[in-house]
Formats: structure tokens, C-alpha cells, sequence
């Protein structure tokens, strides 16, 4: 479903990935694993269109979606879920969960959508009119993954959901991203908490550098102390 | 309280409405694309000699004029961001100051030639014709002024809280990526936005038309009114925008009662300058608020 083949890509000058290439197939959830500055954000950046990219290609549901805008992506249902939420902060709860549903493709199904992110987290019913910037951290996450699924993903991209957020938090979260994989939504997820991403995934990459240098299943990856070792630091 | 500085107060509350609004644009736009509009006075002159042109030559009201000069300036603003200052949105700051200008002076020059630099002034009998309500005296002209742009900040208000535009273009202002990766076309929400707050300054412009003479460079003494309106009630904040408007105009007004009138700006600048060293970021923002 969403292919990316031999991918440069960075900001400006500062080339960041260097020949990427990496799947993710119908219904599958896969992981980017790698330290701080592998490169992960800028690869879904690039996924997502918010950069430009050098080479390469991103082929998306069998279109090269390599030229295309943010907003065209999205309208695809490539949705992204970003390192450090992006919310609305002035915004009501509400209102951040409607502007995920800005694309056409989402906005017929805003009701049904927004139920369904009340059912999965039932404590934003009560603070819909609050300001997002007011809430806790894991609070905002869930807002922020509420908002992703407003937008009727195909793919969801969720970049470091579990960043700053408390262990229990964080648990909880992989529990909600494992109901969400159950949909049939394909998931691409990159993380830096190994254990818990790894017990979800069914595939794996390992990039460091700004390349891929490992990809396998979550199994294997899991298993090997090497990899660990080597690329992982743990 | 002595009755001549209660109709000070009142005169000043009636100019601060229409400053209100001609600000409450300039913060809009700072706030969506973080850029000062300085052309934002000479946006608001052509609004006046827009108004002017076409009461004087079709021989109707100013107000018959006023829907023209909001849709010239829409056009203008939103043209102005979609085809200039987006190719300049990543430059350093001193750049979008010196496009913005640049596009003031076009302006400007533009109106000089046409209008050449004489004074010009619309006159309306029956709207500078004072009423009395009362004790007080009301010039028509500037209650019609105040009465329009408390409508049209109402809607603007309408339109930024209540619709899906207007939130796009609020999400776009707090969070440009968040936005984008929402699927929201920032550059057409920009643009639109961009045409509101210039659309504003159409209004005011045309509003204060039949108040006062107008000449070609009358928008500067406005855009730097509307400058500290703006900072004073916070940068990108509306509401704030809207209550030092208000401020401005009575200080103005009492200014003129108690010290004359040519006194008025220096003391604005003065409550300018010391509101802004007690309290750097504007009357109404609070300071550190969480992430």
C-alpha cells in the first residue's frame, strides 16, 4: 500500500535520509526503529509531504504521490499523528477533533468518526471544551490521536506517540493504537520504546544515520541480542 | 462626572470602535502568517478614495460605496499574500517588512498620481449635521462608523469561532504543520485570512471617509495606530485587539478635551510606551502558558 524507494530527502541543505526504501502493506503495522536523529521524523515528514524530497519515489495505493502537497496526501488517507502532537492549543478539545476531519474525504463521516474517538477516549467527552493547550500531556496525545483518526485514515503515521508520557500512560496508548491495527487500518509507527512497539509490529525497520540498516520481522528483530546491541543501545 | 468628559468619552468610543476593527485586521494577518502588514494604512487610504471616487462621481452614499472598497480590498490582500508574500514566508524578518512597505508605497504613489496630494473631503449634509441625543451631541457620520464596525467585528468573530474556515484559519495561525498535516491548504488559508484583515481595513477606511479630509499618505498616521493597537492588546490577539482599540480611542479623546488635540498621539504613545515596559506582552497575554 505505501512503498518508499531509494528516498533522499532532508531540510534545505542538510540532506538527513540518505536512500531509504521500506513498505507498508494492507492492514499491517510496521515500526521505524531508531535513537534520536536516525532520521524517523523526516522520513514521515516526507511520507506525509511536508518536505521536499532530493530523490527517489513514494508510491502510495499504486500512485507517485513523490510531488504531491500535504493536502493532497492527506485527502489520500495518509494521516500523521506528529512528534510532539502539533495541537491546536487555543482550540477547544472539540474543535481539534474537528479540524481532523478538514479533508473531504473525512468531513461526511464526522459524526461516526467522533463517536467512535469518544468510545475510545471516553475522558475527552468531558473536556471537549476545553482548551487542548490546558490538558495533560497524555490528555493531548489522546486528542492528537483522536484528531488523526477524525480524518478516516488509510494509513496512520504515528511519530514518537509515547514521548514524555508517563509508563502507565504510555501502555495505554500502545493499547489504543493495537485496537486501532484490529480496524484494519495499516499503521506506520516509529518509536524509540522498543519493547512495547515491538510486541505490536509485525514488521520492523531499524534506521540509523539516516539509512535503513535493518529490516526484518518483529519476531526476529526482537530476538537477535545483536541487533539490540549494535543499533538499538540496549 | 463633568458632562463635557463624558461626551469626550463617548466620541472616543465611537473612533476606538473603527480602530478597533482596522487593527483587529492587522493582528488576523499577523497572527495566520506571523508577518506585520505595513501596508496596512495605505490599504485602508485606498479604501477611502475608493468610497470618495465612486460618492462623488455616481453622486450616492458613501455606504452605497462601502461594499466595492470590501471587496477591492479582499482582492487586493488576498492577491497580495498569494502571489508575494508567500514567496517571502521563510525570509528573514527585515525582508517581509521591506515587501509590505514596499507594497504601502505603491500605493500611495499610485493614489498621488491619480488623486494628486490634495486634501479631499466628502461632503454629506445630512451625515455632518450633528444630532442630539440628550445633552450629547452625536456626529451621524462616526455612529454610523462605530455602530458598522461593531457588526463587522461581530461577524468577523462569527466567522473565525463559528465556521469551518474560520477554524482553519485559527488552527493554521496556532499550528502551521499540525494544520497542514490536517489537510488544510495553509497558503489558500493564509491568503484568505490575509484578505479579511485587509477587507478590515476597507471598511474603516471607507467608514471614516465621510468623518474626515483625506489625502494620499492619511493611511500612515492609521497604520501605526494600528500597530500599537495591535501589540497592545497582543499580537494575534483578537480580543485584545478589540478592547485597545477601544482604550486608544478614549485616550485620544480625553487627551484632546483635557490637553488639546495635538496632544492626543503623544499620550497614546506614552500609555504605549509605558504599557508595553510594565507588561512586554501586551495588555491581554498571559505570560508562559503551558505547552
Amino acid at each position: 500500500m505505501l512503498e518508499v524507494k531509494n528516498l533522499y530527502a532532508g531540510y534545505g541543505n542538510m540532506k538527513i535520509i540518505h536512500d531509504i526504501s521500506m513498505k507498508v502493506n494492507y492492514g499491517e503495522t510496521v515500526s521505524l526503529l531508531g535513537a534520536n536523529g536516525a532520521g524517523k521524523t523526516t522520513l514521515v515528514a516526507a511520507i506525509s509531504r511536508l518536505i521536499k524530497t532530493n530523490s527517489g519515489k513514494i508510491i502510495f495505493d499504486g500512485t507517485d504521490i513523490t510531488d504531491y502537497s500535504s493536502d493532497k496526501a492527506t485527502e489520500l488517507g495518509i494521516i500523521q499523528v506528529p512528534e510532539g502532537r502539533k495541537l491546536f492549543s487555543k482550540m477547544t478539545v472539540k474543535e481539534n477533533l474537528e479540524m481532523g476531519a478538514y479533508s473531504k474525504r473525512a468531513r461526511k463521516d464526522r459524526k461516526k468518526n467522533l463517536e467512535y474517538v469518544y468510545s475510545l477516549f471516553p475522558e475527552l467527552i468531558n473536556m471537549e471544551k476545553k482548551p487542548a493547550g490546558n490538558l495533560s500531556g497524555g490528555q493531548q496525545q489522546m486528542v492528537a490521536i483522536g484528531r488523526g483518526l477524525m480524518a478516516n485514515p488509510k494509513i496512520l503515521i504515528l511519530d514518537e506517540p509515547s514521548i514524555g508520557l508517563s509508563p502507565i500512560m504510555t501502555e495505554n496508548v500502545f493499547e489504543i493504537i493495537n485496537s486501532i491495527k484490529k480496524t484494519g487500518v495499516s499503521v506506520l509507527i516509529s518509536e524509540q520504546n522498543i519493547e512495547d512497539v515491538l510486541s505490536l509490529a509485525d514488521r520492523a525497520y531499524v534506521i540509523q544515520q539516516g539509512s535503513v540498516v535493518l529490516e526484518g520481522t518483529a519476531e526476529e528483530i526482537k530476538n537477535d541480542n545483536n541487533v539490540r546491541k549494535a543499533y538499538l543501545g540496549m | 462626572m463633568n458632562f463635557q468628559v463624558f461626551q469626550a468619552l463617548f466620541d472616543g468610543v465611537l473612533m476606538g470602535g473603527v480602530y478597533a476593527l482596522a487593527a483587529l485586521g492587522l493582528s488576523l494577518i499577523f497572527g495566520v502568517m506571523k508577518i506585520t502588514n505595513f501596508a496596512h494604512g495605505a490599504m485602508m487610504t485606498m479604501g477611502m478614495y475608493v468610497v470618495y471616487s465612486i460618492s462623488t462621481h455616481f453622486g450616492v452614499s458613501p455606504y452605497i460605496a462601502l461594499p466595492v472598497s470590501i471587496l477591492a480590498l479582499f482582492i487586493v490582500g488576498y492577491l497580495l499574500q498569494r502571489f508575494l508574500i508567500t514567496r517571502i514566508s521563510n525570509a528573514p524578518a527585515h525582508n517581509q517588512l521591506l515587501l509590505t512597505l514596499g507594497v504601502a508605497y505603491i500605493l500611495e504613489n499610485t493614489i498621488l498620481a491619480i488623486f494628486t496630494p490634495n486634501y479631499k473631503t466628502l461632503n454629506v449634509e445630512s451625515l455632518s449635521t450633528a444630532i442630539r441625543i440628550g445633552k450629547l451631541t452625536v456626529n451621524p457620520a462616526k455612529l454610523i462608523a462605530f455602530l458598522v464596525a461593531l457588526v463587522v467585528t461581530a461577524l468577523i468573530y462569527l466567522l473565525l469561532y463559528r465556521t469551518f474556515i474560520g477554524k482553519a484559519i485559527r488552527a493554521t495561525s496556532q499550528e502551521r504543520d499540525g494544520a497542514r498535516l490536517m489537510g488544510i491548504v495553509v497558503n489558500r488559508t493564509g491568503a484568505i485570512a490575509f484578505g479579511i484583515g485587509a477587507l478590515c481595513t476597507g471598511i474603516a477606511g471607507a467608514l471614516l471617509t465621510p468623518v474626515l479630509s483625506i489625502y494620499p499618505t492619511i493611511g500612515e498616521t492609521f497604520q501605526l495606530k494600528c500597530f500599537v493597537i495591535a501589540v497592545l492588546g497582543g499580537m494575534g490577539n483578537l480580543w485584545g485587539a478589540l478592547i485597545s482599540g477601544l482604550i486608544v480611542g478614549v485616550v485620544e479623546m480625553l487627551t484632546g478635551y483635557y490637553l488639546g488635540g495635538s496632544w492626543s498621539d503623544f499620550v497614546v504613545y506614552i500609555v504605549f510606551v509605558l504599557v508595553l515596559f510594565i507588561k512586554p506582552t501586551g495588555l491581554f497575554e498571559r505570560r508562559n502558558r503551558r505547552e
